[in-house]
């Protein structure tokens, strides 16, 4: 009777290993489904007060989507995590305000690691510190202690300077949080978050102090290599930039002035 | 033919052997007590009876059938054992009772779980077992609420449940307290009465002479010598029986 | 947001948490009984595939496992179930928009990636509780049943099984104590319980303190479970064992 459970229960065990091999594709229904993975990180994907996510990438996301025939689910990630989810195809793609045009901390241009779509907004990296700080540029950083998400540009950006402590968060807010609970003195974030954030809310003593990198970054949509959805999403990025859906949504979203809506030159 | 016959018994644990070829018989309503110094093998003998250890070599056979048979290659089924050890009761030198059931319920279980009766008629012969051993005003206590003596006492009722054909007991006053040994010696001699066989392993000098129709002495796994309490105390014809008996007169 | 509004918000997560929760003593604490079993077997290839699984279980970081269960059928054989089951629920349901009904939809594949990573790490710590349990008693226990004539089944469940439940009461609930605080692993993957929720009001609306506040709702639940043990303890009190 043990003897018999025992065996019973090694089977199970055995079952439970195999069975993550073994399940079957769903495919399901007569639409195909794309999973776009997001971090919350206004004004690109965030929730509004009915808890609803919106926001110019998500906005935008939608509607390519939906003009190509799919159904679009958004997934929020772990920004760490993203190339194993694109590799995983647990998500189809990264549309996030991703920058497509620098190094992981690897040293490895995100362009070798993932394909990009067209860049359709440009953007650049600010240092942020509390309202009573004495930073007034990034070149009296010596000795202080650094923030920014873990695999953002920004992160690149931070460590980059000279005599400075560096950590890593999840999340940009994350890092705005840390400096203001005094954790940390400056963050290195997206402009366009910074603008979202900075002067609201808990966030209302803190301050943009200087704009970094003169090279323009571009955000992109990322895919996994090979992906077939590429050139599509790039078509379509090319009419909603003629039909006028992407002024449109970049008014909606006060991005007119980086968002990019003739994507001739990128061919 | 005998009602018990033990022949022939080998045992060893690994490389030591325990028992070394024991043979005995016992006829209905006897009592036979066990002596011997720790490491004789008189417990090992009573665990080979119970079907709590197998011995290698030798039968066991009870009204001339044999229910153990060491030579047999295939090992005996776990219903077979079951119904083996039902013919032998065993009272352990630390009680073993069950901790969880009260001392009435601890002597039902059994009979309850065997379907030995109605529910009405194994309740009202558990409460004349124990009231023979003296305990009917702690019926609903727990083991934890009992002195040695007293859970010793159950432990005997628990047995005699069954009706064993055999009641064996291990050292049972061993694991008490001496102003204690008293009344469970006294309730298993009460027991002799009721012509119900026994095999009694013991210390007790005193108790196995008055209350035995023969005496074993073991000593390195055989039976050094065995006969009446007469024979065995007042004229034991071992040097090793003499010493033991010598030493035991001393301790006291 | 209003207070009110804010403890609703942290309280579906916290529903999630107990999901996780429940689900995982629903599963483990059965699991663990066959796997100590196993463990204990005396055919030694069973006692050993056993040993190494509650090994390899409990030797690896409970994050590190769900990351495991959630991105290996992916990467490794192509086949991202727990995204399948996602991409299966948006097509063949209709979601609401928000609430707690939103997040188990919009997160069910992740969520049973979370519960299969706990229900195994749980019952693997459970089977050596049971274990330890079932090997603390007394052989005399087991050898007063047997000389009774009680089968070996009998003598488990009649004699045997109330001393164990007694004796691993206080082992259980310090790791039924434990589970519910480690549910808060889950956000690892994005699974929205209570110290997720939390975190994303402070990204979307810029509010740090219902972080600390989701406290609260972890020491009044464990308060509860410490009264729920000490009640059960208190019951199988009037034996010793």
């Amino acid at each position: 009777m043990k003897k018999l459970l025992a065996i019973l229960m090694a089977i199970v065990m055995l079952f439970c290993f195999a069975a993550c091999g073994s399940e079957p594709e769903t495919e399901s229904g007569a639409k195909e489904t794309i999973v776009v993975g997001y971090t919350i990180y206004d004004p690109m994907n965030y929730l509004d007060e009915n808890g609803e996510l919106i926001g110019y990438d998500t906005e935008l996301a939608k509607a390519v989507f939906e003009n190509l025939g799919y159904d679009v689910i958004f997934k929020e990630i772990v920004w760490d995590n993203k190339y194993t989810d694109l590799n995983s195809n647990t998500i189809d793609c990264v549309w996030n305000g991703f920058t497509c045009n620098t190094k992981d901390d690897d040293g490895v241009a995100r362009a070798d690691k993932v394909d990009f779509s067209y860049n359709y907004m440009e953007n650049r990296q600010v240092i942020v510190v509390s309202a009573d700080s004495n930073i007034t540029a990034a070149e009296n950083l010596n000795g202080k202690i650094g923030m920014a998400e873990s695999g953002s540009a920004g992160e690149s950006y931070a460590k980059a300077f000279e005599g400075i402590t560096f950590k890593g968060v999840t999340k940009q807010t994350d890092a705005l949080l840390e400096i203001n609970s005094k954790t940390a003195d400056f963050a290195v974030v997206d402009a366009q978050l910074a603008k979202a954030y900075v002067g609201k809310g808990d966030y209302a003593n803190l301050k943009i102090v200087d704009t970094l990198s003169s090279d323009v970054e571009y955000y992109a949509i990322g895919f996994k290599k090979g992906s077939e959805l590429t050139a599509k999403v790039n078509a379509e990025l090319e009419k909603l930039g003629k039909d006028g859906t992407i002024e449109k949504l970049a008014k909606k979203y006060k991005v007119e002035n980086t968002a990019i809506k003739d994507f001739s030159d990128q061919k | 033919m005998s009602f018990l016959e033990v022949k022939d018994l080998y045992k060893s644990f690994g490389k030591t052997e325990v028992l070394k070829g024991v043979d005995f018989t016992l006829e209905k309503g006897e009592v036979l007590s066990i002596l011997g110094s720790s490491g004789g093998g008189k417990t090992t003998l009573l665990r080979c009876l119970n079907f709590l250890e197998f011995a290698e070599k030798g039968t066991i056979s009870i009204n001339g059938k044999v229910i153990f048979d060491g030579s047999e290659k295939r090992t005996l089924k776990d219903e077979e054992i079951r119904q083996n050890r039902l013919h032998f009761g065993l009272v352990f030198q630390s009680f073993n009772l069950f901790p969880q059931y009260n001392v009435l319920q601890n002597i039902t279980l059994a009979p309850t779980l065997l379907k030995r009766g109605s529910v009405e008629q194994i309740e009202e012969n558990a409460r004349k077992l124990i009231e023979k051993v003296g305990l009917l005003d702690k019926i609903d206590n727990y083991p934890c609420q009992l002195s040695g003596g007293q859970q010793q006492r159950v432990a005997i009722a628990r047995a005699l449940a069954l009706n064993p054909d055999i009641l064996c007991f291990d050292e049972p006053t061993s694991a008490l307290d001496p102003e204690l040994t008293g009344e469970v010696l006294k309730v298993i001699k009460s027991l002799k009465s009721n012509d119900t066989t026994m095999i009694i392993v013991t210390h007790e000098m005193e108790f196995a002479k008055n209350v035995s129709d023969k005496v074993i002495f073991m000593a390195d796994g055989v039976i050094e010598e065995m006969g009446t309490p007469a024979q065995v105390f007042d004229n034991p014809q071992s040097l090793k029986t003499r010493q033991f008996l010598n030493k035991s007169l001393e301790e006291i | 947001m209003s207070f009110l509004e804010i403890t609703v918000f942290l309280a579906n997560g916290f529903i999630i948490s107990l999901i996780i929760f429940a689900v995982t003593l629903l599963i483990g604490v059965p699991l663990g009984l066959p796997i100590a079993f196993c463990s204990m077997s005396k055919f030694a290839p069973i006692r050993a595939i056993s040993k190494t699984f509650v090994w390899i279980i409990r030797g690896i970081p409970l994050m590190l496992q769900i990351f495991i269960i959630y991105y290996v059928p992916g990467l490794l054989f192509g086949n991202p179930i727990f995204s399948q089951i996602d991409r299966y629920i948006i097509s063949n349901f209709t979601i609401p928009n928000q609430g707690l009904s939103h997040l188990i939809f919009t997160n069910a594949g992740s969520l049973c990636a979370v519960l299969i990573a706990f229900s195994l790490n749980y019952a693997c710590y459970f089977s050596e509780i049971y274990r330890g349990g079932i090997e603390s008693i007394s052989q005399g226990q087991y050898e007063a049943g047997y000389v009774l004539g009680l089968t070996k089944s009998q003598v488990f469940k009649k004699i045997v099984l109330k001393q164990v439940v007694k004796r691993i009461v206080p082992p259980m609930s310090n790791e039924i104590i434990t589970l519910i605080k480690d549910t808060a692993l889950a956000n690892c993957i994005m699974l929205p319980e209570i110290i997720k929720q939390a975190k994303e009001l402070a990204a979307t609306q810029a509010l740090i303190w219902p972080l600390f506040y989701t406290g609260v709702f972890y020491l009044i639940f464990v308060g509860v479970l410490t009264i729920l043990f000490g009640r059960i303890e208190k019951k199988l009190n009037y034996f010793k064992s």
